[in-house]
């Protein structure tokens, strides 16, 4: 169930058996099913989870009912609303999982205690928010700057095998994108291959 | 609008489990019933959620992944059958509420006590002081205490947090 965690967690800085036990006394360990909400809009995010297994997706939806995905998290990605988590305010967004998850998730307490006990951490959770910050700003010069296809080839090497797991319509949703504008594009990559 | 919580009750079927189960799914909870008893099984999906059609309630056989499942988790089961559960369930039970809903009746306490056994975990027990009537609950972590205290209230049960109770002396 740490398995992932340990290998995420000690390719960035090094801990101890006894470091990493303590922190596995902190998370909470859950399961969801596919389409099961992890949080919705208005509740406040009382956690930052850590996926394991499966998909989890944050979307927000605008007010002519149009859904716009923010985030795909994957096996060894974390996911939250950093704002809701950290000032205790609802959040706007949804997060649900597009398939059978396996989470790992942590309160705003027990990061805290975390943080504090083992420094270790502090350095983990200060890349990982320094990445984050960093695939925040490039998502957004790409949603200015980028032609529709570019984003979909950046999308296509940053995740991986996203094509078999997720469907066209989030694509086109996290692209920014019309679905048939996607369905244009894949078609015009597939006949210059 | 809210996620709904998950609980999980792990029971042997008799007791309170019906009319609790009732409540819950009253208040929308998601309830993963843990029984490895098919026949009784069968026999409590018929009296649960009666009141309320859509109730989303679900009997799972296996007590780690119910409880993997579960944001919360009730226990009521016998003495005997504590250990082997907390065996099987303590991975996956840190930082959930666990609700012992038979402490009042359980003559585990000190080491034994579920507390101690799931040291990582939100322990909340019912209890029952001698010379008073009523559900008194009791737990280290406040908030689980509350939680819990809110539930059994919304649930038309007339709890009280034991810390609030001058003659009442927890271990």
């Amino acid at each position: 169930m740490y398995d992932l965690l340990y290998k995420k967690i000690t390719e960035t800085i090094s801990v101890t058996e006894e470091e990493f036990n303590f922190c596995k006394t902190l998370f909470l360990p859950k399961k969801l099913r596919k389409r099961q909400y992890l949080l919705q809009e208005g509740d406040v995010s009382k956690y930052t989870a850590f996926v394991s297994k499966g998909i989890i997706r944050s979307y927000t939806v605008d007010n002519k009912g149009t859904e716009h995905i923010l985030q795909f998290a994957f096996e060894g990605w974390w996911i939250a609303d950093l704002y809701s988590f950290l000032t205790d305010e609802p959040s706007i967004y949804n997060m649900e999982a597009l398939e059978d998850c396996e989470l790992l998730l942590i309160t705003k307490p027990s990061w805290d205690s975390l943080l504090q006990k083992v420094p270790a951490f502090e350095r983990y959770f200060r890349i990982l928010i320094q990445n984050n910050l960093i695939a925040t700003q490039r998502r957004l010069m790409g949603t200015l700057s980028e032609t529709a296809e570019e984003k979909y080839t950046n999308l296509l090497h940053n995740f991986p095998g996203c094509l078999q797991r997720l469907p066209q319509h989030m694509i086109a949703s996290y692209l920014g994108i019309t679905r048939e504008t996607l369905s244009r594009i894949r078609s015009q990559m597939a006949t210059r291959k | 609008m809210a996620a709904n919580k998950t609980i999980a009750i792990i029971t042997a079927g008799g007791g309170e489990v019906v009319a609790i189960a009732n409540a819950l799914v009253q208040q929308n909870y998601r309830l993963l019933l843990v029984l490895k008893d098919s026949t009784t099984s069968a026999k409590i999906l018929t009296l649960v959620g009666g009141g309320a059609p859509h109730a989303d309630l679900e009997i799972i056989e296996c007590v780690k992944d119910g409880c993997w499942e579960a944001d919360m988790i009730f226990i009521d089961i016998p003495d005997d059958a504590v250990k082997e559960v907390v065996e099987m369930i303590k991975e996956v039970a840190t930082q959930k509420i666990v609700f012992s809903m038979s402490g009042y009746k359980s003559k585990i306490d000190g080491k034994g006590s579920l507390r101690n056994l799931l040291p990582h975990s939100k322990v909340v027990r019912a209890i029952n002081p001698p010379g008073l009537l009523g559900t008194f609950i009791e737990g280290d972590d406040q908030e689980a205490v509350q939680t819990i205290y809110n539930i059994l209230k919304t649930a038309g049960y007339h709890p009280t947090i034991a810390s609030q109770v001058p003659e009442i002396k927890t271990s």
